[in-house]
């Protein structure tokens, strides 16, 4: 798991943490399953204080994210796949639309488009 | 959750200092940071919950009990470390240890021996042969050897090379990860308890400014940076405390939202430090006792 | 007496270990000359080897009590009571004074068994009286030590000392002391209690009763002391 916190940011600390957690869940750097370290451990690790991370915790459980089990610790909880499925959709479409833009901006057409598409989707086949 | 230290209207009047109605909590399993300028009360607090002092009102319980009925009890679960150097000058490190030990009915020699390695202490030197980050580090290590559920400090990291400083931080949140712990001191030093208290009271003037959590804090308060021709009598209310120079005026606020909407972006608005926040309180305040005062 | 008290007295004599040994062997040239003098004198032996070691026994509680109240917050964050602190002193006292005078007592009669008979071995009436002196001129200075300034404690001891050590040197001509210092004043009245068994005793129960009453004296006001 990895966590970097910035201090200039304007974000609240456990901002920060929730969304990098989020994320790295969505995308399944973190698996279903995996143990969170505690919130004392983070704590410590991150030089923050626990009711920081507490919060942190308790946010990413208000989003179903994580569970929480008395006595054993926080683990990655079991993603509704189709959710998952749903929210990627929804950030590919919102990427795609920037590239639209941006290829009108250089006047570039559907089909110039296309070829592009393609080639890099076949090269990351290969890779 | 229970409340391992509960200090409820404490007054103690001296000839030319009070301290007026101190209340505040600390929860078991916290770091509680008590900060404030010199001669706010700060070492009368803590001498008070250790009764050294004596109060002239209000109730201190620790451990949910009275802190005078159950003295010892009470003392046998506390490590306290105070700012100067308190044990017998002309005695040597394991004498000390042999004559402290036995008071203690969790005295652990083993954790003993293991911090005076740790800090790299001379047990067969005097007392009054050690520097003084050497003697701090032999109070800490005094204090912690008995295993305590609740510490508490006097300034530990004042005089102390940053390097122990920050391995003493280390240590205290090591100890934390035992969430029967809990940590109760106070520190000039705010960049310390910027990055390890959960909690932090401020002091002034023998008065309890705000006890809070330190995210709370820090979210609440922020730093407004803009040019002076921006103030005027409606915005200035909306500050605790501006310090103008000829570029521009630097500003503390609790209102984040109406000053957003007011300035939008004419302003800088930071997250401030914990010393910002105690330097414009401080500031505010003497401020309005000089206004006072000509009134 | 419970545990903390006995840790506190042990930490006492622990501390003070190493001026035992220092005032012990002046202690007993003190009264072995002193004695041999007043028995040389008068014919008689008194109990002054046993007080004026206790003398030397004092200054060590005075000089313990004195590092203690410097210590003040160190000694009250530690797991005892104030009254805690208090009780083991006055102990001390009563502790020290008897291990002490036995002590003398023995080597006196040890020394008298080798033959050379400078004093008598211990008696009751000796131990009793030394204790009660003990007790009476600590239960002015313990308060002292206690509630105003632990080094006039200990500067009323050492004065105690040099009184009795002056003592060997103006004895022929005691009585004129006598008006002009107090401890000797109080010793000259001792004597003449010393062989009467009644008296002795009626000495010990108000020495006792005294101390008894700077006891609570003391505790009543160190409970509401600041530090």
């Amino acid at each position: 798991m990895k966590i970097l916190l910035s201090n200039s940011s304007s974000k609240p600390i456990y901002e920060q943490i929730v969304e990098q957690i989020k994320s790295q869940i969505l995308y399944g750097e973190l698996a279903e399953g995996t143990q969170l370290p505690s919130i004392r451990k983070l704590a410590q690790e991150l030089r923050i204080s626990v009711i920081t991370t507490k919060r942190a915790y308790e946010e990413l459980e208000k989003e179903k994210l994580i569970e929480t089990v008395a006595g054993k610790g926080s683990f990655v909880a079991s993603q509704n796949k189709e959710l998952m499925r749903e929210k990627k959709l929804s950030e590919i479409e919102k990427k795609l639309s920037e590239i639209i833009r941006d290829s009108k901006l250089i006047n570039l057409t559907f089909d110039e488009l296309i070829e592009i598409l393609k080639f890099l989707y076949e090269e990351d086949m290969h890779d | 959750m229970t409340n391992i230290l509960a200090v409820k209207n404490v007054n103690k009047k001296y000839k030319d200092f009070s301290l007026k109605d101190i209340s505040f909590e600390l929860k078991q399993g916290y770091i509680m940071g008590f900060v404030g300028p010199n001669g706010a009360g700060k070492t009368t607090i803590i001498k008070l919950i250790m009764n050294l002092i004596k109060k002239d009102s209000g109730s201190i319980q620790i451990f949910g009990k009275d802190h005078i009925k159950n003295e010892k009890e009470i003392k046998d679960r506390i490590g306290f470390v105070y700012d100067e150097n308190c044990f017998y000058e002309d005695f040597k490190l394991h004498e000390i240890r042999k004559i402290i030990a036995p008071f203690y009915s969790k005295w652990n020699d083993e954790l003993f021996y293991k911090y005076i390695k740790q800090f790299d202490l001379p047990l067969d030197k005097k007392v009054k042969k050690l520097s003084k980050g050497m003697k701090m580090k032999f109070s800490i290590a005094m204090a912690l050897s008995h295993d305590p559920d609740l510490i508490i400090m006097d300034e530990p990291t004042a005089g102390l090379d940053p390097v122990f400083r920050a391995q003493l931080l280390e240590l205290l949140l090591e100890l934390m990860q035992n969430e029967n712990k809990s940590i109760f001191f106070s520190s000039h030093i705010t960049s310390d308890l910027d990055k390890i208290a959960d909690y932090i009271t401020f002091i002034q003037d023998g008065e309890i400014i705000f006890s809070r959590s330190k995210d709370e804090i820090i979210e609440t308060y922020a730093i407004v940076k803009g040019a002076n021709d921006l103030l005027n009598a409606d915005i200035k209310e909306s500050f605790v405390n501006i310090d103008h120079n000829s570029f521009g005026f630097e500003a503390l606020t609790v209102d984040i939202p109406s000053i957003q909407k007011k300035f939008g972006d004419s302003v800088i608005i930071e997250r401030p430090s914990l010393q910002d926040i105690m330097v414009h309180i401080n500031a505010a305040r003497r401020k309005a006792r000089n206004e006072q005062k000509h009134i | 007496m419970n545990k903390s008290i006995f840790n506190i007295i042990y930490k006492d004599l622990y501390m003070s270990r190493k001026i035992w040994w220092l005032l012990f062997i002046p202690s007993l040239i003190h009264f072995l000359l002193f004695e041999a003098l007043i028995v040389s004198y008068t014919g008689e032996s008194l109990f002054y080897p046993y007080l004026t070691s206790s003398l030397y026994v004092l200054i060590i509680i005075a000089c313990v009590q004195y590092l203690d109240s410097k210590h003040n917050i160190f000694i009250h964050s530690l797991k005892i009571t104030r009254i805690e602190q208090i009780t083991a002193k006055y102990l001390l006292v009563i502790i020290v004074g008897l291990i002490n005078t036995i002590l003398v007592g023995l080597i006196g009669g040890l020394l008298k068994l080798i033959g050379i008979s400078i004093m008598s071995f211990i008696s009751i009436m000796d131990l009793i009286s030394t204790i009660s002196v003990l007790m009476c001129i600590t239960t002015l200075t313990l308060p002292v030590n206690f509630l105003l300034k632990a080094n006039w404690g200990l500067i009323a001891h050492i004065w105690a000392l040099i009184t009795s050590i002056l003592i060997i040197f103006f004895y022929p001509t005691i009585d004129d002391i006598a008006q002009a210092n107090i401890f000797y004043m109080l010793i000259k009245e001792i004597k003449d209690f010393y062989t009467n068994y009644l008296n002795c005793f009626s000495f010990f129960m108000i020495s006792l009763t005294l101390f008894f009453i700077s006891y609570l004296f003391t505790t009543i006001f160190y409970i509401k002391k600041d530090f």
